[in-house]
This record gives structure tokens, sequence and C-alpha cells, in this order.
């Protein structure tokens, strides 16, 4: 007779059910570990802030501004010309771009901050995309200031724009300030400006 | 025919060629094989190890254009790549930079081919001044057994 208290041993060959459960259950936590990780990045890039404004070098640094000029998504004439006398964020954007998208609100943040003072404004330049889908962004986004067409890439091409979200400050008499590589935030764009004009 | 005859006309056929391939294609060069040319060293701004005659991404097609543009309205090489180094910085070019770091990697195989042909003479030198190896009597006797002496 066995004793029912003694240990029972595990059998050295597991029936072929077992194992199978055992190797699937190992699959299913491996295949937790690393789809969780993946899912909780792929949701902080879709929806986090936009990183630091980050300027970088450019041979267009204290040089004039090219030239920005053509129609709006709209279908208005706009130009960099026109706004003379005013500090400009010249922004090359895109719908389909998601830091685009995430620094937009900073960017309304700003324009609209500045609007009463009119020291300064954004011009837009559209980037590899279609007018409508702009359009219909700021529709439901905001943003009120000058989005210009850009069909055959001509005026990125000029401010040596390799990828979006760029922005460009420009100063009133038309100079380039700083290049701004990746999303802004409006506290520092506000912080570049107050450089800019003097400040410490 | 003399050794050093020889060795001359070796070095000659190498200089040759040397000239030969460094001039590339003769003839006239039309204005879609000099746009190409220029745009197979200018690097695709938005991909990554790809030129812009390579690339078929918007950044590059706007350059294409742009280069097409330039070349048509009669400016040199050096205008449009200047054009496009203000622009981007001399990163936008595939080709090191002939000054600086840059003048580096122009330089080494320069320098490595000239210590290569030097090493070379050196060591044919050395292989002509040694003296011939001694045979043992032993040996010469086999030798001369074997060739009916």
């Amino acid at each position: 007779m066995t004793d029912p208290s003694a240990p029972t041993e595990t059998p050295d060959v597991l029936p072929p059910v077992v194992a199978g459960l055992r190797r699937s259950r190992k699959a299913l936590w491996i295949a937790v570990a690393v789809a969780v990780p993946v899912a909780l990045l792929v949701l902080a890039l879709a929806n986090g802030q936009p990183a630091a404004t980050r300027a970088v070098k450019s041979p267009l640094l204290g040089k004039p501004a090219p030239a920005a000029e053509g129609t709006t998504v709209d279908g208005t004439p706009a130009s960099l010309a026109g706004l003379k006398g005013k500090w400009v964020v010249v922004n090359f954007f895109a719908t389909w771009c998601v830091p685009c998208r995430q620094e937009h609100p900073e960017l309304v943040r700003f324009s609209e901050s500045h609007q009463a003072a009119g020291d300064a404004t954004v011009l837009g330049v559209v980037y590899s995309d279609n007018a409508q889908a702009v359009q219909e962004f700021r529709a439901k986004e905001g943003g009120a200031w000058s989005m210009l067409t850009d069909p055959k890439g001509r005026i990125a091409l000029d401010y040596g724009v390799a990828g979006v979200p760029e922005s460009f400050l420009v100063s009133p008499d038309g100079l380039v300030v700083a290049k701004l590589l990746g999303g802004v935030r409006a506290s520092d764009l506000d912080q570049l400006l107050y450089r800019a004009k003097g400040g410490q | 025919m003399s050794r050093r005859l020889t060795w001359a006309l070796l070095g000659l056929v190498l200089v040759v060629a040397l000239a030969v391939g460094s001039r590339g294609p003769s003839g006239p060069v039309t204005e879609d094989q000099r746009a190409r040319r220029i745009t197979s060293i200018v690097r695709c701004p938005t991909c990554r190890g790809l030129s812009v005659a390579q690339s078929d991404a918007p950044s590059a097609e706007a350059i294409r254009d742009e280069v097409r543009r330039r070349v048509g309205a009669g400016e040199t090489d050096a205008q449009i790549k200047a054009y496009l180094v203000s622009r981007y910085s001399e990163d936008i070019l595939l080709q090191p930079k002939t000054a600086g770091a840059g003048l580096v990697v122009w330089a080494l195989p320069v320098v490595g081919g000239a210590a290569a042909v030097g090493g070379l003479v050196v060591v044919l030198r050395r292989r002509r001044l040694r003296p011939g190896a001694k045979v043992s009597d032993d040996d010469q006797a086999l030798v001369d057994a074997a060739l009916g002496r």
C-alpha cells in the first residue's frame, strides 16, 4: 500500500497533452511580455507631448530667409515677405506626420498668445501632403495662420528641409535666427523669441 | 628584353590605364546626363544611404527637378552643388570634403598605394640580393645521376 502523504514524484516524461499545455502557456507569457511594452510604447508615441524643442545648425542661420510665397490651402495668396516686421515661425507640416499633429496645439497656443501684441506669427508650409487634408485637419484642430501649399517642394528645398516637422524662426528684418528640428513647444518658442529679441 | 624595360613598359601601361580610366566617357554630355551625374553624388535628405538619383522620396524628386532646372539654366556643376550645400550643408554631398578631415579619405588610398609599391620594391630587391642556396654533395650527386651526368 502506498502512503498518500508521500510527495508525488514528477514523471521524467510528461504526457503529450500536459507538455503541450505547458508549451502553449509559456508561449502566451512570452507574447504578453512582448506585446504589452510594445503597445505602451505605441500609445506613448501617439499621444505624448512633443519633445523639447531642438535647435540645430543650418547654413541658413544669419542669412536672409529664402522666399516663401504662393497660394494657401484656402486658395488665397500669401508670402513671408508680407509678414516683414514680425517674428515669423516658418513651420513645415504634414497631416500624415504624427509629431506635426502633436506640435500643432503648441503652435496654436503660440500664435494666439502673440496675436494681440502682433509681434510674432506662424507661417505654415505644407510638406508632401494635399491641401484638402490640411484644411480638414485645421477645421478640427484650429490654427488661423496662413498655410502655403508647396506642390513641387521648392520652398522645402530652399530651406533645406529633410523631414517634418521642421521650423525656422525668422527675424522682423527677414534673417533666419534658428532652425528647429522636430516638434516645438510654445514655451520654448517664447524663450527663443525672448533671447532673439536681446533678452537673456 | 631587359628586366628594366619590362618594368618600364608595365609602368607605362599602368599610367595610361589610370589616365584613360579617370577621364570618364568622352564626347558631348547632354543636360540629362549632367543632371544624372550631379544627382548621383547628392544624398537623399530623407532616406539613408541612397543618392537623389536612386530615391523616389518627394524630397529627392524636388532636388532632381531643381538640378534639372539649374542645368537647363546653364549653371555649372560647382554652382549647383554650392546651392545645395548652402541649403543642407556639406552633408548633402555623398563625396567627402576635399578639406579638413575629409582630405584623409582622399589621401588614404594614395598613401596606401605608394606604401604598397614601396614595399614591393623593397621585397624584390632583398630577394635579388639574397645569396643562392647551397646544395649538399649528396643532393648534387642525386641530381647528376638523374640527369645522367
